[in-house]
């Protein structure tokens, strides 16, 4: 099952309270690493909660993803460099550098 | 009139043989970046190879599971908070067996602070060993 239909299906039984969407992005120049996209490399996680969602829980929903080691690993070989996460409504959210929480293709 | 037939080939021969050595000089660097970029393009499929693998090593990882990702997302913070505070080791300070669980327990939560699921066994494991209620 993929992130959107999870996310989806979360919020209709209720265990996540808004709904959250993941889409691509452009990404920040900066963070690029050698497996980013040339053009959209941000994977960009939007919560629907209809208001400004608070710091604390925009960086929660970033630390939960940047702690499954799988995830950002898969991330960063699909050509993502950064990750994204903020609401439906307001012009804040966080980022976050991908590399920066994985060891590739070091040690063998 | 044969003289100047014979000397118009003469020039027009000498001509060709400037014109074919100036071709050659041209031809010698026309290899040379030919073989430089066939070692550029051999360099860089060698880095395309093992791109590959490290993409082929990290798919090959397992599945990742969305639902409780998603579900960490907006559970997992509280559940922790909770856990740590009922399981510190403190809280058993006579009982040195229950002190060394709540321990282990408490290095685990700290690893999993983000995973719900893993927490949600670690409060079993928590229930059982420790005997409190959460």
């Amino acid at each position: 099952m993929g992130f959107n239909k999870a996310a989806r299906e979360a919020f209709v039984q209720g265990v996540a309270p808004v709904q959250l969407e993941a889409r691509i992005s452009k990404g920040e120049r900066a963070y690029k690493h050698q497996f980013s996209n040339p053009f959209n490399s941000g994977f960009r996680i939007k919560a629907y909660a209809g208001q400004q969602l608070s710091r604390n829980d925009t960086i929660s929903i970033g630390a939960v993803v940047l702690a499954n080691e799988t995830l950002v690993r898969r991330l960063v070989v699909l050509g993502f460099d950064t990750l994204e996460v903020h609401s439906d409504v307001g012009s804040h959210g966080c980022r976050w550098q991908l590399h920066d929480y994985i060891m590739i293709g070091q040690g063998g | 009139m044969n003289n100047d037939t014979i000397q118009m080939a003469a020039d027009s021969l000498r001509q060709a043989s400037q014109h074919s050595n100036s071709l050659n000089w041209w031809m010698i660097i026309a290899i040379v970046e030919l073989v430089i970029i066939a070692a550029l393009l051999f360099s860089k499929g060698k880095v395309d190879d093992r791109k590959r693998s490290i993409k082929r090593q990290v798919r090959e990882e397992g599945d990742i599971n969305f639902g409780n990702i998603i579900a960490s997302s907006f559970g997992a913070d509280a559940l922790y908070k909770e856990l740590i505070r009922k399981c510190h080791p403190d809280r058993f300070a006579p009982d040195e067996k229950k002190v060394a669980i709540a321990n282990d327990i408490s290095e685990q939560l700290g690893k999993y602070k983000h995973d719900l699921k893993k927490l949600n066994e670690l409060k079993e494991e928590a229930i059982t060993k420790l005997n409190i209620s959460i």
